[in-house]
């Protein structure tokens, strides 16, 4: 699992459900993974050494493990199939006592 | 007119009876049966054979034991050579596949634990020591609090140490300010960060 810093940063920032604008700034580097307004963990974006470099393994599986993911999820992921509503939908799965539909409660 | 009388006829032998229906040699030769042909002549070759037999002495033995080992020799030489071939080539696969674990070694990222005692902030403090962990490659350090899913990154280890620090606070100051509901996630680490870091006293 090989990942280039551009790569990731990019799909984290188009494809992880972070709140409006929360990138827009430039300066946070973090931010909350927010899915029907309750926050389920939090991103941080590595330290760019060059958008072209490859992301070093201790970096690139903190990453993973931050958007609740399984590598193979990960690859999926960055590599486009993947969606964000698909991701949502992962989470969804994931915490499905909070995000039960209210009729089957 | 003479009369011949029977009785004054020469009487013939016996032999001479059997010899008149043979008319030659070969005649007595062909009654012999094929076996006792071959026979015969086994027995003339036999007989020729030990007449001309020698024992061969010592030193023609050893002569003759020593040719047998030299054309023995080759298939055994051809035999250690594949042997040999064999072990090169499978010492070779060795050598590449410890070259590889050692490179494989030398990438992998050595992984220990660290203590902090304090946050670096003029505003924060920590209740009690906090352990983190340290996980160093050939190209960075990598510094992670896993039950916080936090992570820090930088050249050496006490950049990222600090780094961390400051994730530390930044989570605890975005978790407490959340105007959003808290996932089972975010909930427990606000929790534990609770426990951990209280504001100084001024």
């Amino acid at each position: 699992m090989t990942f280039k810093y551009r790569e990731v940063i990019g799909s984290i920032q188009s494809k992880a459900p972070v709140p409006d604008g929360h990138w827009r700034s430039g300066k946070e580097r973090s931010a909350p993974i927010v899915v029907e307004d309750v926050q389920i963990s939090r991103v941080t974006l590595p330290k760019a050494k060059g958008g072209g470099r490859d992301i070093p393994p201790g970096t690139l599986n903190s990453i993973r493990k931050q958007l609740l993911l399984c590598r193979e999820q990960f690859v999926d992921f960055v590599n486009c199939p993947m969606t964000n509503t698909m991701y949502i939908e992962k989470m969804k799965a994931k915490f499905v006592n909070i995000f039960q539909p209210i009729d089957q409660m | 007119m003479s009369q011949q009388h029977p009785e004054t006829t020469p009487k013939k032998s016996p032999v001479d009876f059997l010899t008149g229906y043979l008319s030659s040699d070969i005649d007595f030769v062909d009654i012999m049966s094929s076996k006792d042909r071959e026979r015969l002549a086994q027995r003339d070759i036999l007989r020729e054979a030990g007449e001309e037999y020698v024992p061969l002495d010592e030193s023609t033995l050893r002569i003759i034991e020593i040719q047998r080992r030299v054309t023995r020799i080759p298939r055994w030489d051809r035999a250690i050579y594949e042997s040999l071939a064999d072990l090169k080539e499978k010492v070779s696969d060795l050598q590449r596949q410890v070259g590889e674990l050692t490179e494989a070694v030398q990438e992998t990222a050595k992984i220990y634990n660290a203590t902090i005692y304090e946050l670096g902030n003029s505003e924060y403090e920590l209740t009690m020591p906090l352990q983190i962990v340290l996980e160093e490659d050939q190209e960075e350090t990598v510094a992670r609090i896993p039950e916080l899913n936090l992570y820090a990154s930088a050249d050496t280890d006490s950049e990222a140490i600090n780094e961390l620090k400051q994730e530390v606070i930044k989570l605890y100051e975005d978790l407490e300010t959340s105007d959003r509901t808290l996932g089972p996630l975010p909930e427990s680490w606000l929790e534990t960060l609770r426990k951990l870091i209280v504001r100084k006293n001024r």
